[in-house]
């Protein structure tokens, strides 16, 4: 079942940000956008559509949570607007940028730089140690290893102790 | 990227060293074979050069490798051979071919042998007077375990070793011209002769008369025949090198093309992980790469000690025979190998970037 069925659109395109105990209302160009939004499948010669024309935005420093039972495509919509699928029909703009339009490897340069996943199974590289897994994210994003910027994401997410492990 | 596919190689020890001792098989392969070819040739050229002689005459049908042909040629071209102008001594020699412990030349001589070579170096024992006379270089002695006295059973024959002289002049083993005619059937009879002129400078001169006189054999200056000498140049075994290289490649080839391809498959997941933190597809392509390549190195390290190992293996159990480990070799061979490796890793590496990153990442 398609995630636009179950998650209705103007529940998704309403942008809020908080800020202490006040909730803002802002105006601002969304960072994530899709407009009729399609995924199908093929098993076989059967076409399956994952997501139907799905629409919804998303506001800078907005959180938003997709729910829906197993099933109504809520990996699809997220490995779609995340870049590492193609959308079959629609557009998906994220920070201004149409990944329907661009190619391979200018959404995989967008996905370097500006998305980052968090995946359900934690799906690090097994060979290589939380030291290993955070310094090869560095090296593909292309700045080398930043000794003070990884002192300062390990402190933050309380890895100190596990570098090695 | 260098600890990711260090501790990639680490994770699969067994499949890791098996694809290092293959291609180490396969460096030593190709770094033994043209060792063995080229040591056993040029081993051959020096002693041929150590005969002392200027020239040498040879049937038509010679090959390049002397050993590869014993058709005789009547005697007499000997004193045609000493009349011509600057030519100080001629001696005859028959070949014929001890296949029994070993293949190996045998060199029927006469007392011109030693007017032509300067005489040999006797370690023990005397020079061959009797018929059934026998002497051995010192590296025969060795690895057939024989001493001054003893009998010597050679061509169905007793021969009586009477010396072991210096290794170094042509053969190793030298038993009396006119027995060993007897003995091959090839009574009065040579299958070369060895030519000294009364100066080197003269050596172009007496090529040149001996070709008017011999327009139908084979006459070759002994500096130009060592020259020949390489496992290069001669006809039928630069063949033999080149399958022995091919087959090498090929071994080299499909292991690290198996290897590679397991790695990718296992690492499905991974590929899909470092596609979702931006990894573009060169960069998984070289991953792949240089993961081939750092197998493919241990591989030449380990393919370096065994040729040193199978050579040392080799000399101890054949004294008598040559390899020829060179620098050049081994470059040529670690750079054969690494180029096979790269190609036998291509289509995996290929394979893993166009791996769709969603299906990747969901691979069990």
């Amino acid at each position: 079942m398609a995630i636009a069925a179950t998650i209705p659109n103007a529940q998704l395109t309403e942008a809020h940000s908080v800020r202490g105990r006040e909730l803002v209302r802002k105006s601002v160009e969304p960072i994530l956008k899709t407009e009729n939004l399609w995924k199908l499948y093929r098993a076989g010669k059967v076409e399956v559509p994952a997501l139907r024309g799905v629409n919804f935005s998303v506001q800078p420093g907005e959180s938003v949570a997709v729910m829906g039972p197993s099933g109504c495509g809520k990996s699809t919509l997220l490995y779609v607007i995340g870049g590492l699928a193609s959308a079959s029909r629609g557009t998906v703009l994220v920070d201004g940028n149409d990944l329907a339009a661009m190619s391979d490897a200018e959404r995989t340069k967008l996905r370097r730089s500006k998305i980052g996943f968090v995946f359900q199974r934690f799906n690090l590289l097994p060979t290589m140690t939380a030291k290993g897994n955070i310094a090869i994210a560095q090296y593909i994003h292309g700045d080398g290893f930043d000794p003070h910027r990884f002192d300062v994401v390990t402190k933050l997410l309380g890895l100190e102790g596990r570098l090695e492990s | 990227m260098g600890e990711m596919i260090l501790r990639n190689l680490l994770h699969r020890p067994i499949r890791t060293v098996i694809g290092v001792l293959a291609i180490g098989f396969e460096v030593m392969l190709i770094v033994f074979i043209v060792g063995l070819t080229s040591g056993i040739l040029s081993e051959t050229a020096k002693r041929i050069e150590g005969v002392g002689a200027d020239i040498m005459l040879q049937p038509s049908s010679a090959g390049v490798i002397m050993g590869m042909s014993n058709a005789p040629m009547p005697i007499k071209i000997r004193d045609r051979l000493s009349e011509l102008q600057y030519v100080q001594s001629v001696a005859p020699v028959l070949l014929q071919f001890n296949s029994t412990g070993g293949v190996e030349l045998v060199y029927g001589i006469n007392k011109t042998f030693d007017e032509v070579s300067g005489g040999f170096v006797f370690l023990q024992g005397r020079n061959l007077q009797g018929p059934d006379d026998m002497l051995v270089d010192d590296l025969a002695a060795k690895s057939k375990n024989v001493r001054v006295g003893q009998t010597f059973k050679l061509f169905n024959h007793d021969w009586n070793v009477v010396g072991v002289v210096e290794h170094g002049k042509g053969s190793r083993i030298f038993v009396p011209l006119a027995t060993l005619q007897d003995l091959s059937g090839a009574t009065d009879k040579a299958s070369l002769f060895f030519i000294k002129c009364t100066r080197p400078e003269h050596t172009e001169d007496v090529i040149a008369d001996m070709k008017l006189v011999f327009p139908n054999y084979t006459i070759r200056a002994i500096k130009d025949y060592v020259s020949l000498m390489t496992s290069t140049s001669v006809p039928g075994l630069n063949v033999f090198v080149d399958a022995m290289i091919s087959l090498a490649v090929c071994i080299g080839l499909l292991v690290i093309f198996l290897t590679m391809y397991t790695t990718v498959i296992e690492r499905t997941r991974d590929i899909g992980v470092l596609k979702s933190l931006g990894a573009n597809s060169p960069f998984i392509v070289r991953a792949v790469l240089y993961e081939s390549a750092a197998l493919c190195l241990g591989g030449i390290l380990a393919g370096v000690a065994l040729s040193y190992a199978a050579r040392a293996g080799f000399l101890k159990a054949f004294p008598t025979l040559s390899i020829s480990i060179t620098p050049e070799w081994i470059l040529r061979a670690g750079a054969i190998a690494m180029v096979g490796a790269v190609l036998g890793a291509s289509y995996p590496a290929w394979m893993a970037s166009r791996r769709d990153a969603v299906e990747a990442l969901t691979f069990d």
